[in-house]
């Protein structure tokens, strides 16, 4: 595996800012735990699928019945009140489209 | 570490009883605790907040003691991890992010206490966002070792560990994804469970990786963790990963038992706890359970492949955290930069780290290499237990490969941080439980943990082994 990794791309994808002065040192650091990753290659996985072949509990999902749901806007005021801006009940953003 | 006061109970059993006859009312242990708190959470840093509530949550129970009977944790005083939702109450997942962040609901732990009697002390530190293993991450400070304040606590749930032994409360929960119960709890000298994968409803609780994140008991002996697992367990329609539990039921388990010694890196392990997993299993060899040696042939890959999928879901699980909903809101020059900015202030290193990691992981042309090699590596591993688990019916291991480490040590290391989860990361993988328990100290006086792992549901075995090593 390739271990080279580009930090003001990765950053941008993941949308976190980070200083100029950060960026050397997430870059040592993701090439030294990467290279600790590539281990994984060693391991020998033909046959074997991506997810678990087993239908035990503990590989399904135990779905409740789409049903009686909680009366409309029961909680709207007390979740509103946490959003860092809100204006008539609903959340407030910048233009998605300049 | 300060003499523990005569006059405070060490076992939910013992308060139970006390209280029962008489000799105390929940209002007088809260006290205590209260007092114990005052004169020590501000060298320890455990807790972040006491609930102004507290002596009223108690009054109240001291007016109830009719129902004490039904109420398996009645007056039991608890500190609960800052991931945990209680309603009305700041959780702020030890972030920036959500240092003012008030909770709307209830996490279905928090019910389950509350409706077994427990009275709810406050709120305890932990590394932000449950990402890492000494709470040196957390946005509010670290969290000192009870048994030397130039010490970590451990992590991720450092407060939960640290709390329980200072006498700051009488037990705690905490959450594991990698080690976060049960290294805290070895490094502090308490006892740790993470419980199997589903036993436990995570609804309410902060997520970090999904796959991996069960909520589960600090607490000063293995009984009072066992009478907690009871209360918390169970399937809860608020989370589709929790399940009934299965396997105690069928087959009770025999007398005499089966269990393997994992096989090891002795190298890279001190030979005080090397000594110590020895004298454990001598115990157990004395009290006539069969020892064998196992062997999880795959289990070094355990680590690397827990740090490709955990990040991978970190990456998801927090894109959450945009300024928008909840939280930190930071303004930039439009949509896109509120959110760079917002969680460029509002994260700190380590998760900044993980997230990144994990949208590399997922990104375009290394998804075959990292995230679906590590999937299948998983389900190797998953395997390996699999077929352990037909020849024994626990492993017993070391808990960490050192005593607890000096505060400052590991933290510009993430990778050794990260080898910090090498005995606790492979039960998570496999979505095993496992139990770390106090079994001697070192000679500086420092806390030695061993950790017994058993089957899918089977903490029914790990409860009773745990309780014949510390008797």
């Amino acid at each position: 595996m390739s271990n080279k990794i580009d930090v003001n791309k990765v950053a941008k994808l993941a949308r976190i800012d980070i200083e100029e002065d950060e960026k050397d040192k997430f870059q040592k650091e993701f090439e030294a735990i990467l290279g600790y990753m590539d281990k994984l290659s060693e391991i020998d996985s033909s046959g074997v699928g991506e997810f678990a072949a087993d239908k035990s509990a503990l590989n399904t999902n135990n779905l409740r019945n789409d049903i009686d749901p909680h009366q409309a806007s029961l909680h709207t005021k007390r979740v509103l009140e946490e959003a860092p801006s809100s204006e008539n009940g609903y959340i407030k953003v910048k233009h998605v489209f300049q | 570490m300060p003499e523990i006061k005569s006059t405070l109970p060490n076992s939910i059993k013992q308060a139970r009883e006390m209280i029962a006859r008489g000799e105390l009312t929940v209002s007088g242990l809260v006290n205590e605790y209260l007092k114990n708190i005052k004169d020590k959470n501000s060298d320890i840093n455990a807790y972040l907040e006491i609930f102004e509530d507290v002596i009223e949550q108690a009054k109240e129970l001291d007016g109830k003691i009719g129902e004490m009977e039904n109420k398996p944790l009645f007056g039991i005083p608890f500190s609960i991890k800052d991931n945990i939702l209680i309603s009305g109450k700041i959780c702020s997942a030890g972030s920036k992010m959500l240092e003012n962040y008030k909770a709307i609901y209830n996490a279905t732990v928090i019910e389950k206490l509350k409706d077994a009697g427990a009275v709810i002390i406050g709120r305890v530190n932990m590394d932000e966002f449950a990402m890492g293993a000494s709470t040196e991450n957390s946005a509010f400070g670290v969290t000192k070792n009870p048994h030397d304040l130039s010490r970590v606590s451990g992590g991720s749930s450092g407060g939960s560990a640290a709390s329980v032994v200072a006498d700051m409360c009488l037990a705690s929960l905490g959450s594991d994804t990698g080690g976060s119960i049960r290294q805290p709890a070895a490094f502090c000298g308490a006892v740790g469970l993470s419980p199997t994968y589903g036993a436990v409803s995570r609804y309410g609780l902060i997520a970090m990786a999904s796959s991996f994140d069960q909520i589960g008991p600090i607490a000063k002996n293995v009984e009072d963790v066992e009478i907690i697992f009871n209360v918390i367990k169970g399937a809860d329609k608020m989370d589709s990963t929790s399940v009934l539990s299965e396997g105690e039921k069928e087959n009770a388990s025999p007398e005499k038992l089966k269990i393997g010694i994992l096989k090891y890196n002795k190298n890279g392990v001190s030979d005080e706890i090397n000594k110590t997993v020895e004298a454990a299993v001598k115990k157990l060899k004395n009290l006539g359970h069969e020892i064998a040696e196992i062997e999880i042939p795959n289990i070094d890959y355990s680590v690397p492949c827990y740090y490709v999928l955990v990040p991978a879901e970190v990456s998801s699980n927090l894109a959450r955290f945009d300024g928008v909903r909840y939280g930190l809101y930071t303004e930039g020059s439009n949509l896109i930069d509120d959110y760079m900015k917002t969680r460029g202030k509002g994260f700190g290193a380590e998760v900044k780290r993980r997230i990144m990691l994990g949208t590399y992981a997922l990104s375009a042309g290394y998804y075959d290499d990292y995230y679906l090699k590590a999937r299948k590596a998983r389900e190797i591993i998953k395997q390996d237990f699999k077929k352990a688990f037909e020849s024994v019916n626990a492993i017993i291991s070391p808990t960490t490969a050192n005593t607890a480490f000096k505060i400052g040590d590991k933290s510009d290391n993430p990778l050794a941080m990260y080898l910090e989860d090498l005995f606790t990361a492979p039960s998570k993988v496999a979505g095993l439980p496992a139990i770390s328990l106090p079994f001697g100290v070192s000679e500086s006086g420092l806390p030695i943990g061993v950790q017994l792992t058993a089957s899918w549901f089977r903490e029914d075995i790990l409860f009773k082994i745990g309780k014949e090593l510390e008797k």
